[in-house]
């Protein structure tokens, strides 16, 4: 029964479907047609749910085969994580205002998430330095221009000069707008592109297949 | 110098790197530098939107950024909380994020008026959190009662007297989205392209290429820590984005001059090779 | 019938599909459209070769892109898929092992799939392990992840493509430190320097949506880029005569646009 479902044929056709009805949806007012689009957004959103569960399956099979395998330098953490994960979730289920559950999340969640997102700003820096080099004359023009936004969005910019703001203002507001729309304006035509051929089936990211 | 100094000056250790870096940012902490910080004028867009709303008017609160981009977007979140509440603007609150609920309890922490001057239900409702990105934006902006069916505690919508008023995008005044990537895009094209409900953006300092999208679709944008000590310079209540400003300053200097420094290694060891 | 306001939409909608079947029935006579050779997508051979020298394995991450796929992020994500199951081949060929880390639960499906067929495609089903897939639940603990993955397993090769967000810096530099070659795509424009401050190959816009046709090397997919860049050149047209226009005084274009 499971090799009939995934048959390319029928991923093809309800890919078809779903995305010709949304995509009618979007441009004509038919009220019957926009009550089965909302319908199957719905059901996206219910789906999406559910794949939180399955992410948590995959994550269990990795570690509990490194708990039987006793891989050298990550078993205890397995164990360490899912022990964890099974108490906070039992925890969680019965009540989250308990202290336990409240206080690992305010304080060990939100302090590890915060420390993780300040390195980018440590790696952006070594970044910087190893790959911003005036190697020709349009790196330059690059650079120099990096250095006014940055001169605009720190207020030590404007102690120093009173027209780096300025400057980095038209940066920001002027001279970048055009290259940015442009940009933007060709990634959203290659979607159109990539969506069209998702529904012609000639994509195969999208069920996983040959 | 000898053509020594100038690869080192071109290769220094990233280790080394991190450790200035550190330390300079230490040093706001022990001496603050307290430059004023000038209003732009997309920030002010935003503030001068909300000073035209009032208790008749309903203002959406999305959530879609997490607790790690707290330093950039908390400044901002309760600087538009407060201005919100203090023009009595009634607020519907949602997210995206599975730890919005912490952002919430911070919110609710340094804007204790959403508890003691607010009246839960009536003045803002807090709906919860919503899986599916983009297409629970879509469904939200055609029928929000349809994905909600009761809020965060459990009270079912059609029960909450603020949610009577609420069933599609158009009844919203402004949408103020705090974003990390890319629901502000969700929100212009679902929300605002079409429907023309104002959209408004609190992002981090990523998200400056949302000002291509401005004035058009959206109203205003405040970005990073810098948005979130303007607003708290406009709102005459400065808090936490106006002392990390500092921090701001001397990491955008020691950047510019670290790019100086690695550029006349570079073009001196170019003329070395030569 | 059609609602005010997305007329123009639905006309470069119907025009793309023409533009699209053009190109297809050209590809079908034999005289299929040239496209440019990408460099990045062609740089995935010599990379698994490195892999396989090195005795290494080879890590790939489709990025954050919202940890799912119903968002405008989902057919990065999916273009990323389509890459990795070119670069799956390889791997399978070579025997190279893969790393897999992403925080996209509705993906792994999808993933475990087209990895299973990549393997199966070169007649090395047994060799496809399913804990190569590594599944963190948010952006954070990904990226811990990897950093983790990249200090303890020494990969030679990084890919990340896909729905980019503030790990792609974090993710390249460490990969810079460990060594690797790295490869990166993503339509976030955002992401954009990071990616060509951090990867040795790099794609920006829309080239892994196009990266993910052209790893396929079949001309009847290939031949729909040619599609959509004559779209690309129409709206350009569109585009540039509406500015005149508009300058002159003449709003067609913009109320156009606007039907």
């Amino acid at each position: 029964m499971s090799n009939v479902l995934r048959r390319r044929e029928i991923i093809l056709f309800i890919t078809g479907v779903v995305g010709g009805l949304n995509l009618f949806e979007y441009f004509f007012a038919v009220k019957e047609v926009a009550a089965v689009a909302s319908t199957i957004r719905t059901w996206v959103v219910i789906i999406s749910a559910f794949a939180l569960g399955l992410g948590i399956i995959t994550a269990f099979r990795v570690h509990i085969s490194h708990v039987k395998r006793k891989t050298k330098g990550q078993w205890p953490f397995s164990i360490w994580l899912m022990g964890f994960f099974v108490l906070l979730t039992l925890i969680g289920i019965w009540n989250t205002k308990f202290i336990v559950y409240d206080w690992t999340f305010k304080y060990v969640y939100v302090a590890l998430s915060t420390t993780l997102y300040a390195i980018t700003g440590f790696y952006i820096f070594s970044a910087a330095y190893r790959a911003f080099r005036a190697r020709n004359i349009e790196a330059a023009i690059l650079i120099a221009s990096g250095v006014l936004i940055l001169l605009r969005n720190a207020p030590i910019g404007e102690a120093i000069w009173k027209g780096f703001p300025v400057l980095g203002e038209w940066v920001l507001m002027k001279g970048q707008v055009g290259g940015m729309r442009t940009l933007t304006f060709v990634a959203a035509v290659g979607l159109v592109a990539f969506g069209i051929r998702t529904l012609l089936g000639m994509e195969r990211g999208y069920y996983g297949g040959e | 110098m000898s053509k020594n100094i100038w690869s080192k000056m071109a290769e220094v250790d990233r280790r080394v790197l991190y450790w200035v870096m550190f330390v300079a940012l230490a040093i706001p902490f022990l001496s603050p530098l307290g430059l004023p910080v000038p209003v732009t004028e997309t920030t002010k867009a935003v503030y001068d939107k909300i000073e035209t709303m009032g208790p008749k008017n309903i203002a959406l609160f999305s959530i879609a950024g997490g607790v790690s981009a707290w330093p950039e977007i908390a400044p901002s979140m309760v600087a538009i909380m407060r201005h919100l509440v203090k023009r009595e603007v009634k607020i519907v609150v949602w997210g995206f994020f599975v730890d919005q609920d912490i952002t919430v309890d911070m919110i609710l922490s340094n804007v204790p008026e959403l508890t003691t001057k607010y009246k839960y239900g009536e003045d803002w409702v807090y709906m919860g959190y919503i899986a599916g990105a983009e297409t629970a934006v879509a469904q939200l902006a055609a029928d929000v009662h349809a994905v909600f069916k009761a809020d965060k505690y459990g009270t079912t919508t059609d029960k909450l007297p603020l949610m009577q008023r609420v069933k599609t995008a158009k009844d919203i005044d402004l949408v103020l989205t705090v974003d990390t990537g890319s629901y502000i895009l969700y929100y212009i094209r679902h929300w605002n392209v079409g429907k023309g409900v104002p959209v408004a953006e609190i992002g981090i300092a990523m998200q400056a290429d949302m000002i291509v999208y401005y004035p058009v679709n959206l109203i205003g944008v405040m970005i990073g820590v810098r948005g979130g000590a303007e607003y708290e310079k406009l709102i005459g209540r400065l808090a936490e984005g106006t002392v990390r400003m500092d921090a701001i300053n001397v990491s955008h200097v020691l950047f510019i001059i670290a790019i100086i420094i690695a550029n006349i290694g570079f073009v001196m060891v170019r003329r070395a090779k030569k | 019938m059609i609602i005010t306001g997305r007329a123009f939409s639905f006309i470069v909608l119907v025009l793309s599909f023409v533009f699209f079947y053009m190109a297809i029935q050209l590809a079908k006579k034999g005289k299929a459209p040239k496209i440019r050779r990408m460099t990045a997508m062609d740089a995935i051979d010599e990379a698994v070769g490195r892999a396989t020298e090195e005795g290494k394995p080879v890590h790939y991450s489709p990025g954050y892109a919202y940890a799912s796929l119903s968002s405008e992020q989902g057919p990065q994500t999916l273009a990323s898929i389509g890459i990795l199951s070119y670069v799956a081949s390889l791997c399978a060929r070579f025997d190279v092992p893969i790393i897999y880390n992403t925080c996209i639960a509705d993906s792994l499906p999808l993933v475990e799939e087209t990895l299973r067929a990549a393997y199966r495609n070169e007649g090395k089903p047994e060799a496809f392990d399913v804990k190569s897939i590594r599944y963190q639940p948010d952006q954070s603990t990904y990226v811990s992840a990897v950093l983790g993955t990249f200090q303890r397993e020494k990969p030679a090769v990084n890919m990340m493509i896909g729905g980019l967000y503030y790990e792609c810096v974090v993710i390249g530099e460490a990969a810079n430190v460990i060594g690797a070659t790295q490869i990166g795509g993503s339509a976030n424009i955002h992401q954009m320097p990071f990616i060509i401050a951090t990867c040795d190959y790099g794609m920006i816009g829309e080239e892994i949506f196009a990266g993910s046709a052209y790893v396929t090397k079949d001309p009847l997919v290939t031949s729909g880029i040619a599609g959509g860049d004559w779209m690309k050149m129409l709206l350009i047209v569109v585009t540039v005569v509406g500015v005149v226009l508009e300058l002159a005084g003449v709003k067609v274009i913009s109320q156009l646009l606007g039907w």
